[in-house]
């Protein structure tokens, strides 16, 4: 006998007590997915501490940086301050464009003309040419400028002006067209690395816009109402209209006029492509790296920062360890801004040197001017062994007492960099450009006589807070998307780590920066 | 351990308690999966995603209303974002027929395998309208909200669905005769 029943009720007498068990691999791949994001939740915490350390550093510094800026005015030596304002983010774009102009300048058919500026302005030896470049265009160009009226770039070019050169003017136009040029280069260069969506997947999705609207096209006949898109999709797609209207169109009618592809197949190829551009979106922007490095010390020219006596003594520069820890993140994928802390120890020897004992403090006591001696009853006198023997009888100096002195500076380094990636490969080649800014919290001037090692006392001459400019190669190694070895040589020129040297004492070091990046 | 602990101990993404809710709920989410997709590989990767979603939204859960509806919630809208993301909800024709005669005789035969078979196999909005109103009981209002489209779609798939399902049943029903001849 049959029995007849309604259609749904059969579904659901029937499948209600239906149960069927899942493979295996379905918990497998769950528990790995689980897994990769509990290591997402815990990376991130750490890194936002991280972050806000940085943060707070880094306005104090500026802060800090701009205080003393406007102290010292006054002196000439802080215009090499200017070249660290120059590398805060506000005025990459100036520095940058003023840069750019160089070889303008280097064309210039009148070579005195630079010369005569550049002696002329004594007080700005460090701004660059092309720099003065720029200035003699802004003078030119604008109506009057007033000498020092304005801070930056200004100043410096009001002083320049006061000798005008007629080959200037005639200079003046191809200057500017250039200078115009490489600032729209720039500004488009600018433009696009803001933009935090890579411009590959934009113009991968060049086509989709075109066919999107044939999608659409071919449902209004049915039913315009059951058109639903992800959102996300059509946003995109919006955009990339937007940005690819007029480039695209010939392009894209080909393509179109080729696809006889069902709706199925573009909306297939819509998601292969909004999927392209999840894996983008899910680059790893922010990174970690321990690093550590050992530094050579060192210092250009003759001078000495212990005393006038030592500036022709010959300096042995000395290799100490720097470590510490850098985070970044990936403003495009060339750009990447950094920061860190690193403890770092910088020692030189000064050689030739002569340690005499005395009981008392003598009139030859106080030799060195930038240091203050260690309170001990025994008196050290450390002289220059070159100076003694030539003019007193050799005979009456004990030549074994002869040795060398050490100067330890140790500091907790702040760096903040930005890197620029020439090669984005496994073997990844980058350049690295910055400052530092330094704390002094160690400082220690010993003698090294025949292994007698004789605390003498501390420099007084050197600066609490100092700062460095950085330049430097980076040659990384993807292990892993996550994972990179680094291998970073940097040279480090010192900039006001001694309020008072004698000679040209100028300190650099070089680095040599090891170290692992984790990626997340 | 109760299902309140084991909860709590999700919450705090306790390995070995997720494994046990998984072995807890895991054939009843899949027997769902393979009602809503389209085929077995389809709904392993629902259920999959659909268990994924649940360990990382469970500390929103705070134990109003029953912790399995909760989670066939989660399981039904995995496998309805899977197809609202496709696009196919917007090419199926729209006309509401007749009311029709939905009666089936005889149905004793047919195994499980065949009925879950036939539902697969239907267009994915027909399915998906057929699950919901007739085996999760969700008015047409609702399917309506779900799939975002209108009750008058939702009530013309649900008939085109039946329609299918009922030619499909009564060839199958052909076939045994045939074969028991």
């Amino acid at each position: 006998m049959s029995e007849k029943k309604h259609i749904d009720r059969v579904f659901q007498e029937k499948l209600k007590d239906f149960e069927d068990i899942p493979n295996d691999v379905v918990w497998e791949n769950i528990k790995s997915k689980l897994e990769k994001e509990k290591e997402d939740d815990k990376v991130i915490p750490i890194w936002w501490r991280l972050a806000g350390v940085a943060a707070v550093l880094l306005l104090l510094l500026t802060i800090g940086g701009l205080v003393i800026n406007n102290k010292t005015d006054s002196k000439p030596e802080i215009q090499v301050v200017d070249t660290e304002n120059n590398t805060s983010p506000e005025n990459l774009n100036t520095q940058k464009p003023s840069d750019a102009i160089k070889e303008p300048s280097d064309l210039n058919p009148d070579s005195n003309q630079n010369e005569t500026l550049a002696s002329e302005n004594n007080s700005i030896q460090t701004n660059q040419e092309g720099n003065i470049t720029t200035n003699n265009k802004t003078k030119s160009n604008g109506p009057s400028v007033d000498k020092f009226s304005t801070v930056n770039n200004e100043s410096a070019i009001a002083s320049t002006s006061s000798s005008t050169n007629k080959n200037l003017k005639n200079n003046d136009a191809l200057v500017n067209s250039k200078v115009s040029n490489k600032n729209n280069t720039l500004e488009d260069l600018n433009n696009s690395s803001d933009k935090k969506d890579s411009e590959q997947p934009n113009s991968s999705l060049a086509e989709v816009p075109q066919k999107h609207d044939d999608i659409l096209n071919k449902n209004n006949t049915e039913d315009i109402n059951n058109v639903k898109f992800d959102s996300s999709i059509i946003d995109d797609s919006e955009v990339t209209i937007a940005q690819n209207e007029t480039s695209q169109d010939t392009n894209l009618e080909d393509t179109i006029s080729s696809d006889s592809l069902t709706i199925e197949g573009e909306i297939a190829k819509i998601e292969d492509i909004k999927n392209i551009i999840e894996e983008e979106k899910q680059l790893n922007r922010w990174s970690i790296s321990p690093n550590v490095a050992p530094v050579y010390f060192n210092s250009l020219g003759n001078g000495s920062s212990i005393d006038e006596q030592f500036n022709n003594n010959s300096k042995t520069g000395e290799v100490n360890m720097s470590y510490g820890i850098t985070g970044s993140y990936s403003i495009s994928d060339k750009l990447v801004v950094r920061a860190g802390i690193n403890k770092v120890n910088l020692g030189y020897n000064t050689n030739d040197i002569l340690l005499l004992e005395t009981t008392g403090k003598g009139p030859n006591s106080a030799l060195l001017s930038n240091i203050t001696e260690n309170n001990n009853e025994e008196h050290m006198s450390v002289v220059n062994a070159r100076s003694v023997l030539v003019e007193q009888n050799s005979n009456l100096v004990n030549t074994s007492n002869v040795g060398s002195i050490n100067q330890t500076l140790g500091f907790v380094e702040i760096p903040v960099e930005l890197q620029y990636s020439l090669l984005n490969t496994k073997l990844g080649v980058n350049i690295i450009g910055g400052f530092s800014s330094f704390f002094l919290n160690e400082n220690k001037l010993r003698s090294e006589i025949n292994g007698n090692n004789i605390l003498i006392g501390e420099a007084n001459n050197v600066n609490s807070v100092s700062y460095s400019a950085n330049f430097g190669l980076g040659l990384n190694y993807n292990f892993s998307k996550s994972f990179d070895f680094n291998l970073e040589p940097i040279f480090k020129y010192q900039i006001n780590t001694f309020s008072n040297t004698s000679g040209s004492f100028k300190p650099y070091f070089i680095g040599f920066y090891t170290g692992f990046s984790f990626k997340f | 351990m109760s299902l309140e602990q084991l909860i709590v101990k999700c919450k705090n993404n306790d390995t070995k308690a997720q494994s046990e809710l998984y072995k807890l709920y895991s054939s009843k989410l899949f027997t769902i999966c393979l009602k809503y997709s389209r085929n077995h590989a389809e709904a392993q990767d629902n259920l999959q995603d659909a268990f994924v979603t649940i360990f990382k939204k469970i500390s929103q859960y705070k134990g109003k209303g029953s912790f399995e509806g909760w989670i066939k919630r989660i399981t039904i809208n995995t496998a309805l974002q899977r197809y609202r993301t496709k696009g196919v909800f917007s090419i199926i024709n729209e006309d509401i027929p007749d009311e029709g005669n939905w009666d089936v005789e005889d149905t004793e035969g047919i195994s499980i395998d065949y009925l879950l078979q036939i539902i697969q196999e239907l267009p994915d909005r027909y399915r998906l309208v057929f699950n919901l109103y007739v085996l999760d009981d969700f008015s047409h209002k609702e399917v309506a909200n779900m799939l975002e489209i209108s009750e008058g779609t939702s009530k013309s798939n649900l008939a085109r669905a039946r329609e299918i399902l009922k030619k499909k049943i009564e060839v199958y029903k052909d076939m045994q005769k045939m074969q028991s001849l």
